[in-house]
């Protein structure tokens, strides 16, 4: 997928021939002559599904919740109010909240990328026995709601978990008090569970795209591999990482359902069902997740437009 | 490079081995599960022996009755099942015309249309508050889930056709079909949608899995009555002894493994919905 | 078939004019090449006579009739692609008869054309097959005899030939030659490549940066350029072959 483009804001007489083109192409919908006519007729066929359902699922509902977190009462949309929003900012609980957010995604997502690109090249440039299983391993997770992650994380680092009972056995001590599943650490795992599968997706396809030949050249003018790596390679797969950096991050700040089985660190998203399920606060819960949509549409579209990041997935 | 990798499989699929082999297990609390080998936990968690409270198993609906042989599923399956497929109906409508306007059409603002379809841009939680707050009557609906899921599950959808579209002479083909008379819209349907098929097929596979495998969404909206499957699964994970967990878990990755065959099958390369 | 006008068509994307006043007239049962580098506004013109692109200014009729803003799929013509562009969800003989379909030709008729089709194009024992298990050559067959199932007023070929090897090219060259002047078909053949377009076509229209050089018989062009360009065009790596046969 290719970064948004360049369209740079108009000026007023922009305006008016933006104005003007509309009417123009609302007549050519509705009465096509030209081919050029028909095909934008089609165009707006293709993409009215779509637009329907992203309105009415997606645009409609996010404007209520907008609106009911500046709302002067608690459970009708009336009036202007900032209150939730100046909780969020004043009440230090809520900066924590953000804080644990942050880093959790932030670490996971450097963790999960950093192992993901060994992975990638791995995958992609050694004829490695069983690549297809390997690949289908690797990919398996993927389809793992949260929750599952968390009990696989259980299953390694719980109070019945192996690695805590192998480690009990070597070290003589008891296996609850190794036990690390249900702690900052064990969800910082088990974040990376979910999340270095979908980085090793991302960063295949990047690796899919490198110029073999400009590899081989370097090679062949005497490079060494890590040479190559570091002046040939990795310059055409930064795009790519910087894309997977940005992609992960999103899916790290999004996940819930692990933290609902390990519950040890509030995050954005576990307070945000707080809100709702300790007397419904819907009004606070509206501004965090207006907060949310917010950061993450900005930096996601800061990042696909400031930085080289192309997003393949 | 490949140590990493083969460390990292290691860390993906030893819980993965682990739970299966317990959910078999009548115990769980050394270093390995004990007590093989018992279809206990499976029998409980698929509702084929009693359980109460909040390790109650699944429930069993009659599918259908023939002749006096009464076939019965467990209602939660079927529910997860219905849901996903209803959200995957809707996945395909909405999916595959964006898809190939994208794939086929340059227009303006094509860049932004591509980006909007194809990036998951409301995380499940905060669009299960959007729906509660929008919603209050339908968001705990079957049709709100399937609603729901199918705007979380639409970008995989586009990819996988977009990517099978994108392998495709689209242009040659649509004006190959339109010189020979046929309309455009029967060009799109008797032409280039089956053109598309294995890119649809795929798509749709991998929509319903990630459907019937929701959590955030569900439970946000989720207010009474039969529980998705991942609700199920939580319910399980939090509450029932490790052994019948495994076995909620295992019964899921059945699915998800019986699933990724079937993407084989159909000549997608997994989860990898690049072209 | 019909006999095709083109008229004084101009068509811009943008601040680019792809083609800038091109007047030319096929006449019926004719065969004309339009020749001429890429870029030149050959695929263009083809286009819009076969309606996939709507001139900025400038009419296209067959016979009396202005097609100018009339869609493609009304219009009646055949195409044939570089790129072949076979429906692979059908057989061979399910492509061919498609064009009859939408017309709502029955179902026996259909199958009877489409064979007798594929069997004149000396592929009539690949009926039943899987377009994709066809060699490059016998796919463009496929191509032509779907095209040519309609009885198109026009036969449009946007480079049919290219991406064939040699060998191959100069045999279909002489069947589907003798093929398109037994069926008395009139036909717009855009190419770059000189030789085909003299071997194939009654006669050649040379374009360059979007307007016509020269319309003549292979020979006018050839012997008298009108322009300097048309010269340098033609007697480019100057094939002397093809005229050892005049």
């Amino acid at each position: 997928m290719a970064t948004p483009g360049d369209h740079p804001d108009g000026t007023g007489s922009r305006l008016q021939a933006s104005v003007d083109a509309l009417g123009g192409l609302v007549d050519a919908i509705l009465d096509p002559t030209t081919e050029r006519d028909r095909e934008r007729r089609r165009i707006v066929a293709l993409c009215a599904p779509f637009t329907a359902l992203l309105a009415i699922a997606g645009a409609y509902p996010l404007a209520e919740v907008f609106r009911i977190s500046v709302s002067a009462e608690q459970y009708r949309s009336v009036g202007f109010s900032l209150q939730a929003y100046e909780t969020l900012v004043t009440d230090p609980y809520y900066r924590t909240v953000a804080f644990n957010s942050i880093w959790l995604a932030g670490g996971t997502t450097l963790a999960s990328v950093g192992l993901a690109i060994p992975i990638a090249h791995a995958l992609e440039k050694y004829d490695l026995p069983g690549e297809d299983v390997l690949v289908t391993l690797v990919s398996f997770p993927i389809s793992l709601p949260g929750i599952v992650a968390a009990f696989m994380i259980l299953v390694l680092l719980g109070n019945n978990g192996l690695v805590t009972n192998v480690v009990a056995v070597l070290t003589g001590r008891e296996p609850i008090d190794l036990a690390i599943a249900v702690s900052a650490p064990g969800l910082f795992v088990a974040f990376c569970y979910s999340m270095i599968p979908r980085a090793t997706l991302i960063l295949r396809g990047t690796y899919a795209e490198v110029d073999h030949a400009a590899e081989e050249a370097a090679q062949s003018l005497g490079a060494t591999p890590w040479q190559t790596f570091r002046h040939v390679t990795l310059p055409q797969i930064r795009p790519g990482i910087t894309g997977a950096l940005i992609l992960t991050f999103r899916t790290g700040l999004a996940i819930f359902g692990t933290l609902i089985v390990i519950q040890t660190v509030v995050v954005w998203t576990l307070q945000i069902s707080r809100e709702l399920s300790t007397g419904y606060d819907i009004q606070v819960a509206g501004a965090m997740a207006t907060v949310y949509f917010l950061f993450t549409f900005a930096f996601t579209a800061l990042g696909l437009r400031y930085t080289d990041a192309e997003v393949g997935l | 490079m490949t140590a990493t990798l083969l460390v990292v499989v290691a860390f993906l699929m030893v819980p993965v081995v682990l739970t299966f082999v317990g959910s078999f297990a009548s115990e769980w609390s050394g270093v390995v599960p004990s007590g093989f080998v018992t279809l206990q936990n499976w029998r409980e968690v698929l509702g084929l022996a009693a359980s109460i409270g909040s390790q109650r198993s699944m429930g069993w609906d009659t599918l259908f009755s023939l002749g006096g042989v009464t076939v019965a599923v467990p209602s939660e399956l079927l529910f997860s099942v219905g849901l996903a497929l209803g959200g995957v109906f809707i996945n395909l409508l909405v999916g595959v015309p964006i898809a190939y306007a994208v794939a086929r059409y340059e227009f303006r603002g094509d860049e932004w249309v591509n980006a909007i379809s194809v990036l998951p841009l409301v995380p499940g939680v905060i669009l299960g508050v959007a729906f509660l707050r929008a919603y209050p009557n339908l968001s705990g609906t079957s049709f709100g889930l399937i609603v729901g899921y199918s705007l979380l599950k639409a970008p995989f959808m586009v990819m996988a056709v977009r990517s099978e579209f994108e392998s495709m002479p689209l242009r040659r083909l649509e004006e190959s079909a339109r010189s020979l008379g046929a309309s455009w819209p029967r060009t799109f349907l008797t032409v280039i949608v089956p053109n598309a098929r294995s890119g649809i097929v795929s798509g749709a596979i991998i929509c319903w899995t990630l459907a019937a495998a929701e959590f955030n969404f569900s439970y946000i909206v989720w207010a009474k009555g039969t529980q998705p499957l991942a609700l199920f699964l939580q319910r399980h994970i939090s509450n029932s002894s490790f052994t019948k967990a495994a076995a909620a878990v295992s019964m899921f990755f059945c699915i998800i493994v019986a699933i990724t065959v079937l993407l084989q099958q159909v000549g997608s390369r997994g989860f990898d919905t690049r072209g | 078939m019909a006999r095709v006008t083109i008229d004084s068509i101009r068509k811009r994307y943008g601040e680019t004019t792809a083609v800038d006043g091109v007047s030319l007239t096929v006449d019926d049962g004719e065969i004309v090449g339009v020749l001429g580098p890429s870029g030149c506004g050959k695929t263009t013109t083809l286009r819009a006579v076969a309606g996939f692109e709507t001139p900025n200014a400038g009419t296209v009729a067959f016979d009396d009739r202005d097609v100018t803003n009339v869609p493609p799929e009304n219009r009646n013509v055949g195409l044939v692609f570089q790129e072949y562009a076979l429906f692979d969800n059908m057989t061979v003989r399910e492509n061919v008869a498609f064009g009859l379909k939408m017309r709502g030709v029955g179902t026996a008729e259909r199958r009877d054309r489409a064979d007798e089709l594929l069997e004149m194009l000396g592929i009539g024992g690949m009926a039943a097959r899987d377009p994709t298990t066809l060699s490059g050559g016998q796919q463009q067959r496929v191509g032509l005899a779907r095209a040519l199932a309609i009885e198109p007023s026009v036969l449009l070929l946007d480079e049919p030939m290219t991406g064939l090897d040699a060998k191959l090219k100069a045999r279909l060259r002489d069947e589907v030659g003798e093929l398109l002047s037994a069926l008395d078909v009139t036909g717009l053949y855009v190419t770059h490549d000189q030789e085909e377009a003299m071997l194939m076509c009654d006669r050649i229209a040379v374009m360059n940066d979007g307007r016509l050089e020269q319309v003549g018989t292979p020979r006018e062009v050839y012997e008298s350029p009108a322009t300097e360009f048309v010269s340098e065009f033609v007697s480019l790596d100057a094939p002397e072959l093809p005229f050892v046969q005049w």
